[in-house]
């Protein structure tokens, strides 16, 4: 009786080594989605880290510089960015669609209308957003960051009652043949989707399974 | 000193003084609306993990003569690039490279980027090389293989596919990003 006991716990023993085996050996094929045709060691989870250092100069209007003053069409200029983005804050805030075309850079503007065109995002769309959103809405240069030959300003379009909205915005420009220009070149770096200035950080770190 | 002399100079010292005048009026322009929060530094860290297998002494021997439309996984794929090769089909073997790759080099097409770059494999691989499978590796929607090419030498390759309509086409683009130099350094090294 004994030895049929041992026997018994050694049995599920054993049975119990095999499933955690089984279980390891699913767990592992379960994780991937695709597999090798040809014969293969198991999978074997690794890592691996890309660091990658922005370099920015940053810099917020003094106080009583902050309000963006618009301007009519005539006396408007692009030869700094700040006059840029002036430029470009009157003709959404005039609901002026062909002098907002005139603020982007060419290649950046093909790729956007290319994408709104996508998105049924035409003149009439962003004329509603234009008249909902920025109309009568006081604007504020919040900061003014420089990043290689790009300059990020930042700022808030407030809310009907004049108070800042919760949402900071950035419009990047570049200078081409002598005009700042809003640019899309920086739309996938993590800088730009980050937005350190906002919050003060300095570091982020994302991991992708 | 002559007119001439004295003229050049003048030219000189307007220039000089102008870009001092411009760069002092920009300076002082920012400086009279903006504080300066000086230079700031942002370090993004992406950690991908990955799972890697290595093959079991698979030497390859099964390839085709002809195209075939099939999704047979990633490193039958890699077959059907050396079985291309092999056929010295050139449409074939371009079939295989994904969409954005097959854009940037007809975009390239003064330079002849995708024949140059068939001439190249070419010249890696033939009816007497020894390719032998090494790596397997998952990369979130990515699949990277490592072969190894025998000739007189022995060269590593590290291809990465992605799915494209249910098919693996070859990404020449990602093979230029950093993640990729690292992970083929990685791997070596490993």
């Amino acid at each position: 009786m004994k030895q049929v006991t041992v026997f018994s716990q050694m049995l599920i023993l054993l049975l119990a080594c095999m499933l955690t085996m089984m279980t390891r050996s699913t767990h592992a094929a379960e994780l991937l989605w695709v597999i090798p045709t040809y014969p293969a060691s198991e999978p074997e989870k690794k890592s691996l880290i890309v660091e990658t250092q922005f370099d920015y100069h940053l810099y917020t209007p003094h106080k009583g510089h902050n309000q963006v003053h618009l301007v009519q069409r005539k006396y408007a200029s692009l030869d700094s960015a700040d006059d840029s983005f002036v430029s470009r804050m009157s003709a959404i805030s005039s609901v002026n669609y062909s002098w907002w075309l005139d603020t982007w850079q060419p290649s950046s503007k093909q790729l956007a209308l290319q994408y709104y065109q996508q998105k049924g995002l035409d003149q009439p769309y962003w004329e509603k957003v234009w008249r909902e959103k920025f109309v009568g809405r006081k604007i504020r240069l919040k900061q003014k960051v420089i990043y290689n030959d790009y300059i990020v300003m930042v700022y808030n379009v407030s809310n009907p009652n004049g108070k800042e909205s919760y949402l900071d915005l950035p419009v990047v420009l570049k200078k081409e043949s002598n005009d700042w220009l809003v640019s899309l070149d920086l739309r996938q770096s993590p800088l730009l989707r980050f937005s350190p200035w906002l919050e003060g950080i300095d570091s982020e770190k994302v991991i992708y399974e | 000193m002559n007119n001439l002399a004295k003229n050049y100079l003048s030219l000189v010292m307007l220039i000089a003084i102008s870009t001092l005048v411009l760069w002092s009026s920009t300076a002082q322009s920012i400086e009279r609306k903006y504080n300066d929060q000086g230079e700031k530094t942002f370090t993004y860290t992406q950690e991908f993990i990955f799972h890697h297998q290595k093959y079991q002494n698979v030497i390859l021997s099964d390839f085709i003569t002809e195209s075939i439309d099939i999704n047979n996984g990633p490193d039958t794929q890699l077959v059907h690039f050396l079985s291309a090769i092999l056929a010295d089909d050139f449409e074939w073997w371009l079939s295989l490279w994904s969409i954005e790759t097959q854009q940037d080099w007809t975009q390239k097409l003064a330079i002849n980027k995708a024949q140059r770059t068939f001439h190249y494999w070419k010249g890696r691989f033939n009816k007497n090389t020894v390719a032998q499978l090494q790596d397997f590796i998952v990369l979130g929607q990515r699949v990277l293989i490592g072969v190894e090419l025998k000739n007189s030498a022995s060269e590593y390759y590290l291809l990465p596919f992605t799915l494209e309509n249910n098919r693996w086409r070859i990404d020449q683009p990602f093979m230029d990003s950093l993640l990729y130099k690292k992970l083929k350094n990685n791997i070596i090294k490993s």
